[in-house]
């Protein structure tokens, strides 16, 4: 029996948003980069700051399993790897699982006190894939590969 | 009319009366919203929450969804009904005052709604509730049981399936 699920957990755009940690292979910085490498900008997936610069907001990134290193997600600030003590995970309600405009949103927790959008990173990988077309590597983040962290 | 006439016709009206009293009732949640009234029936409103309760913002859902709140350990949504019933909104609804939060439970949905202001929860006799006339407007019918009277001001009661369906209906179409 699952008591706790371990989750990788970040910031952005004032909310808090966690993945599975068995679907994250590595974070780091957003200025370590080679210059084949690609950030999708995590609010460009949620729809939040479409109009941002993808690469601006990004200071750090996410490399998701199954993304064959196509691509990074860029986040706005560290990521953090809790335990999540599976009583506080819960699905969405019905309503919201039927109008939810973000399919990779899958499940709520509650998480010293704040609530936690928890997300299938298979589906971010998904949805991810139209927008790699639009984003080219920025050549102002190459600096070197990147060293993930954890 | 002898005294005994009288007492006995007096205590026959009374009889009547109570034979009134007991005819079919049903119960109803009033409530308001912007500056019309409305109602469900008592039986799918499992529990009426303080309207400062807090509401969790859940980022990228529709605008009618005011995001989640917990309750007793369970998530529940919180959606507003003002762009279904296309109401105009003229307060801040989530820190009104007055404001509450009513637990909706149907056999295929559940949600919180926030209505502005609970006017009441009553049992209201069934022959008080007319038909909707045919002039209701076209987005109001598919919702739309029937139309009382309740202190005086006119109410309109919703199904809160048909509710539940067309709140879905309309994020899809917005989409």
């Amino acid at each position: 029996m699952i008591k706790q699920l371990p989750l990788v957990m970040f910031h952005q755009d004032k909310h808090w948003f966690a993945l599975e940690a068995a679907y994250v292979v590595g974070q780091g910085k957003a200025g370590l980069l080679d210059a084949e490498t690609r950030v999708l900008d995590f609010s460009q997936l949620l729809n939040l700051a479409a109009q941002a610069s993808l690469s601006s907001l990004s200071h750090h990134w996410l490399r998701l399993a199954g993304s064959q290193g196509r691509w990074l997600l860029g986040i706005s600030a560290a990521a953090e790897l809790i335990e999540m003590p599976v009583e506080q995970i819960h699905a969405l309600p019905p309503l919201l699982q039927a109008s939810r405009e973000f399919k990779a949103l899958q499940a709520v927790a509650w998480y010293q006190q704040q609530l936690v959008s928890l997300l299938d990173a298979r589906v971010l990988l998904n949805l991810a894939s139209p927008l790699l077309t639009l984003v080219a590597p920025d050549a102002n983040q190459v600096e070197s590969l990147p060293s993930p962290a954890n | 009319m002898s005294q005994l006439d009288q007492l006995l016709t007096a205590q026959k009206t009374n009889q009547q009366s109570i034979i009134d009293v007991d005819e079919p009732v049903v119960k109803l949640v009033i409530f308001r919203l912007a500056d019309q009234y409305f109602a469900f029936y008592g039986a799918v409103i499992k529990e009426v929450i303080p309207g400062d309760t807090k509401v969790y913002f859940l980022p990228a859902m529709p605008a009618s969804v005011e995001g989640v709140m917990n309750i007793r350990g369970d998530i529940e949504s919180v959606i507003s009904l003002y762009e279904l019933l296309q109401l105009s909104a003229v307060v801040n609804r989530a820190t009104a005052t007055a404001s509450s939060i009513l637990l909706g439970k149907t056999n295929a949905m559940h949600s919180g709604l926030r209505v502005d202001q609970l006017l009441d929860v009553v049992d209201v006799p069934t022959s008080q509730l007319q038909p909707p006339p045919p002039s209701l407007p076209e987005y109001l019918q598919p919702f739309v049981t029937s139309l009382l009277v309740f202190n005086g001001l006119p109410v309109t009661l919703l199904d809160l399936d048909a509710v539940f369906l067309n709140w879905l209906k309309g994020q899809s179409k917005a989409e």
